[in-house]
């Protein structure tokens, strides 16, 4: 037998909430990832690759947040119904 | 290189441009074509505003000087954006609910529309922002500088004066044109907002050019260039510290606070949804604009004809390689950079300057006088003339201080003025506790405290703080020293400056909050600002009981919207009254809708004014309006419960709904079965019967009656046998019986089943094949398995019938299985019949089977299910023979295979 309706739609809900749960935690990690303490870690004359590690941190977890967001705004905006103008 | 005049010509023609894809964008707008003008692309690019020529040119000289602490600028904006489910989301909806024309007003009308606020909030704008505005006349005369070297008046001359002052008519002449339109904020600019994005992407494409020049013509790629990173230089090996961690707070900040930002990110907002590709499309683009800083500051050091001066290595590294086409492009980065940023400070400046400081003059002139006047024109003229104000100011501030030597610093000290704001916002909107007392005290104080601490130091001792004061204290008071607090100075003074703002902002407006007690408008725009999620600014009950004579109100929309759009407004809330014409009634209802009306034209403090100016300030307590406010959320609480009520409710009906279901199918499944026994019952009931009658009536020769008898015997012991079966099957199926389940010997049990039916064979003449069975050890019951057995073999002699009769018995190991497959060599049984034998009382055609297969296969099926194993029929093997039933079994030893 496939699910009822309040099934899907308690599923749904969750679902909801999780993905907000991930919206909000977000920046959250951002700041983690960019501040004092974790970011001295890759502080230094380090190099990688022949690029200095403070810029390729930098840079890389900037580029993981964006995509992060990105995903993260499509799900969202998959169960969030339009709002338009005033 | 390209000429002083060549210079001029593009930008003029450049501005041209501007003015003509801003006014194609206006009418396009009014014909109603809106098409991508709102679009989430368009509303991203146009938050691109937050990259300056700060941005553009400072970027690369702070780089240049500091490494990669210029990225904390961008980090800041990111942080915001990626996170704009939490905070800009809720800034847009209170927005949009309040109709909110710019940040003050944001401020006053949360505050319980105070007008004090709004200006406060309006002043110290302008204060944080017409340094920002000199900074971007002054990047943008530094950069036609760079163009002439041949001429022989250095900086600061009298042909950068006029430059600067040929900029600021021209862009005051843009922002008039296309900002100030309609007084009505809310009705976007589509010209201006498509200008900006169209001059968001002119910024991206230069500098990632000259970005791109850099690293793949000038160097061999990212790890060349890095290579040529002068040794110890710039490249901080510890650059995370309590700086950074400030300037990506005051960056985080600025994107909210800053006039500008505010103006784009959520007064221009069309649609929440935006903000979901702006969440994170923004980033992507001040990502991709910081990517080539670094190279670029590093090309700018290493190349002696670039210059000395850092925040100019954008254009002088072309020109040094004589890349005059890659200079003139970089060149109008940089100026698209400053333009767009002054047109939407201006714009955002003139509406705070014109709603919170000219109109609420204007209207303490007029007095009741102002029923008569239009309303409109002056809101028009104020903002018009604030625009040019304001572009006049960053003038005169410009040609004051001369230009500074760094454009960072006064970006920084722009944003920090501005974050004095954000405690005021943040616990405007999160929570309900927040006063206007708190949030007025805490502001004015962390603002006094970053003009001591920051502000004022910037001019270096010139202006109002001495050098003496500077260095040792108003007084010689060390304690009050501007930079070191208690001979403190954290190593920074933005790190001090900030530390000491915001926290004395942020403990007052908490403090002073708590001790305080709310008045009536405060407490509703609180409930209001907080709970916009859940609670509209529409719900019923929920305003001051204000009321008016509709006339008088119609008279005041009127002069502030204009006569069509009045008309419109007061017809709908007519309509909704259920009045077909005429004006609306007048209820509380229509003096606040009106209230909300005109707040999108004149701000919420004035547009409170003016509607209580009419219809006095309303009869409701604090009390009453916390009483309603309760109420309200007392429903909202009780419709939560009742859709979680009626949610499990739909839950448990449809659980029952279910459960209604299998039972009807098994009460069918039970009358289908009774029939069926009734009528498997019947048949030799009614033999028994009718050879008793006959008996009964005597006169018959003794051998026929005895013959009578037999036939009523035979039929009694089948009634038996059956009524037996009906309670096996009743046992095996309610699952009540206990199977003895142990390791039995399979030759055993076939050993006892073969000797229980040979009588039967031996009767019929079949012949049985049976292998010598091996010393296979199945898990099984004894009894059920042979019963099994002797079921299958006496199906197979009676409904076998092959000529001559012959019964396979064949044994299989395979894997943790055994099967026994027992073969007749009869007519065997149609693939549709084979899973039908299976069934209770299966009757298959005539041909196959005399009569009924009665419960015995069923009986045999539950038992082997129940033994983990199973039986089925295989399909036909060969022509010769009949009916082959396969029973699988769990086997435990190996079998020896016995072929």
């Amino acid at each position: 037998m496939s699910a009822s309706p309040t099934e899907r739609n308690g599923a749904r809900v969750r679902r909801r909430r999780r993905r907000q749960d991930g919206a909000v935690l977000l920046p959250i990690i951002g700041v983690i990832a960019l501040m004092p303490p974790v970011a001295p870690f890759f502080g230094g004359d380090r190099q990688i690759a022949g690029l200095p590690l403070q810029v390729v941190y930098v840079f890389g977890v900037w580029l993981l947040l964006i995509l992060a967001a990105r995903r993260v705004a499509r799900l969202l905006m998959q169960d969030e119904p339009g709002r338009d103008g005033r | 290189m390209p000429s002083i005049d060549t210079l001029i010509g593009v930008c003029i023609g450049y501005v041209a441009f501007l003015f003509a894809v801003a006014f194609w964008a206006e009418r396009r707008a009014r014909r109603g074509d809106f098409g991508w003008l709102r679009s989430p692309l368009v509303y991203t690019l146009s938050i691109s505003v937050y990259c300056t020529a700060w941005t553009y040119y400072g970027a690369v000289g702070s780089a240049a000087r500091d490494g990669i602490e210029f990225v904390a600028i961008y980090l800041g904006p990111t942080l915001v954006f990626v996170g704009w489910w939490f905070v800009l989301r809720k800034l847009v909806r209170i927005a949009r609910d309040q109709r909110t024309t710019s940040i003050a007003d944001l401020i006053s009308s949360r505050y319980g529309k105070s007008p004090l606020l709004g200006v406060v909030a309006t002043l110290i704008l302008i204060v944080a922002a017409t340094p920002y505005i000199a900074l971007q006349l002054q990047s943008l005369t530094v950069s036609f500088d760079v163009f002439r070297t041949d001429v022989e008046d250095g900086p600061g001359t009298s042909f950068n004066d006029v430059t600067a002052l040929w900029m600021t008519i021209g862009l005051a002449a843009f922002a008039i044109l296309f900002g100030t339109r309609n007084a009505d904020v809310n009705e976007r600019h589509y010209g201006v907002i498509t200008a900006i994005a169209f001059e968001a992407i002119v910024k991206l494409v230069a500098l990632t050019s000259v970005g791109l020049y850099v690293v793949f013509a000038l160097a061999d790629g990212p790890a060349d260039i890095f290579a040529r990173l002068p040794e110890g230089k710039f490249l901080d090996p510890e650059p995370f510290d309590a700086r950074w961690a400030t300037l990506v707070f005051l960056s985080a900040t600025a994107v909210i606070c800053l006039p500008r930002m505010f103006h784009v990110t959520v007064v221009e907002n069309v649609n929440e949804r935006h903000l979901a590709t702006a969440g994170w499309a923004f980033p992507l683009y001040i990502f991709a604009i910081s990517l080539f800083v670094l190279p670029i500051a590093i090309a700018g050091q290493s190349l002696s004809a670039a210059g000395d001066n850092p925040d100019l290595f954008v254009l002088t590294v072309p020109l040094a390689e004589g890349q005059n086409l890659l200079a003139l492009v970089a060149f109008l980065g940089g100026f698209s950079a400053a333009t767009s940023m002054v047109i939407v400070t201006a714009i955002a400046l003139s509406t705070m300057v014109s709603n919170h400081i000219v109109l609420p003059i204007w209207l303490r002139i007029q007095g009741r006088r102002a029923q008569g006047a239009d309303v409109r024109w002056v809101v028009l003229i104020a903002r018009r003339l604030s625009i040019a104000g304001g572009m006049l100011l960053g003038y005169v501030y410009y040609r004051l201080t001369g230009g500074t030597d760094s454009l960072a610093a006064i970006g920084l000290i722009a944003f920090a003025g501005a974050a004095q704001l954000l405690p005021a916002i943040i616990a405007g909107i999160y929570w309900q506790g927040a006063t206007r007392l708190g949030a007025l005290v805490g502001i004015v104080s962390g603002f006094a405290l970053w003009a001591y601490t920051l502000f004022l130091p910037s001019f270096e001792g010139a202006f109002i703080l001495s050098p003496e004061v500077l260095a040792n204290g108003p007084s010689g008071i060390g304690w009050l020293t501007p930079q070191a607090f208690f001979g403190r100075d954290f190593g920074d003074p933005l790190v001090h400056s900030m530390f000491w703002s915001l926290s004395a902002n942020t403990a007052l407006l908490v403090v002073i909050s708590i001790l305080g007690r709310p008045g009536v408008m405060e407490a509703l725009q609180a409930r209001l600002f907080v709970d916009v999620f859940s609670v509209t600014a529409n719900r019923p009950g929920l305003s001051l009981q204000r009321t008016a004579k509709s006339e008088e109100l119609f008279e005041l929309a009127q002069k502030i919207l204009g006569i069509e759009r009045a008309g419109r407004i007061f017809d709908q809330i007519a309509r909704a009254q259920g009045k077909p014409f005429g004006l609306p009634d007048p209820e509380p209802n229509l003096t606040s809708r009106l209230e909300r009306e005109l707040t999108g034209a004149i701000g919420a403090a004035s547009a409170h004014a003016m509607v209580s100016q009419i219809s006095g300030q309303g009869a409701v307590s604090v009390d009453e309006l916390l009483r309603m406010a309760d109420e309200t959320a007392q429903i909202v609480e009780y419709t939560h419960q009742l859709e979680e009520k009626s949610r499990a409710l739909t839950e448990t009906a449809s659980q029952l709904r279910r459960a209604n279901d299998q039972l009807r199918a098994m009460g069918q499944q039970k009358d289908a079965f009774l029939s069926q026994v009734s009528h498997e019952l019947r048949t030799p009931m009614t033999a028994i019967r009718s050879f008793a009658d006959i008996l009964r009536a005597g006169d018959l020769p003794p051998e026929q009656a005895q013959r009578f008898v037999s036939v009523i015997h035979s039929e009694s012991e089948r009634l038996t046998r059956l009524l037996d079966e009906i309670l096996d099957m009743g046992v095996l199926e309610s699952g009540r019986v206990s199977l003895h389940v142990e390791d039995v010997a399979l030759s055993d049990v076939l050993a006892h089943a073969i000797a229980a039916t040979e009588a039967l064979m031996t009767q019929s003449g079949v012949t049985l094949k049976a292998p010598p069975v091996g010393s296979a050890t199945v898990r099984a019951d004894f009894d059920r398995l042979s019963q099994v057995f002797i079921n299958v073999l006496s199906n197979a002699v009676k409904y076998g019938r092959g000529d001559p009769p012959r019964i396979d018995i064949h044994i299989e190991a395979r894997g943790a299985w055994v099967h026994v497959d027992i073969t007749d060599n009869g007519p065997g049984i149609a693939p549709r019949f084979r899973e039908q034998v299976f069934e209770k009382f299966a009757r298959l055609g005539e041909s196959t089977l005399a009569g009924s297969a009665g419960l015995g296969l069923s009986i045999s099926r539950e038992i082997m299910r129940r033994l983990g194993g199973d039986i089925v029929i295989l399909p036909r093997q060969t022509a010769q023979s009949g009916a082959t039933f396969r029973i699988t079994l769990q086997r435990v030893a190996t079998l020896r295979a016995a072929e």
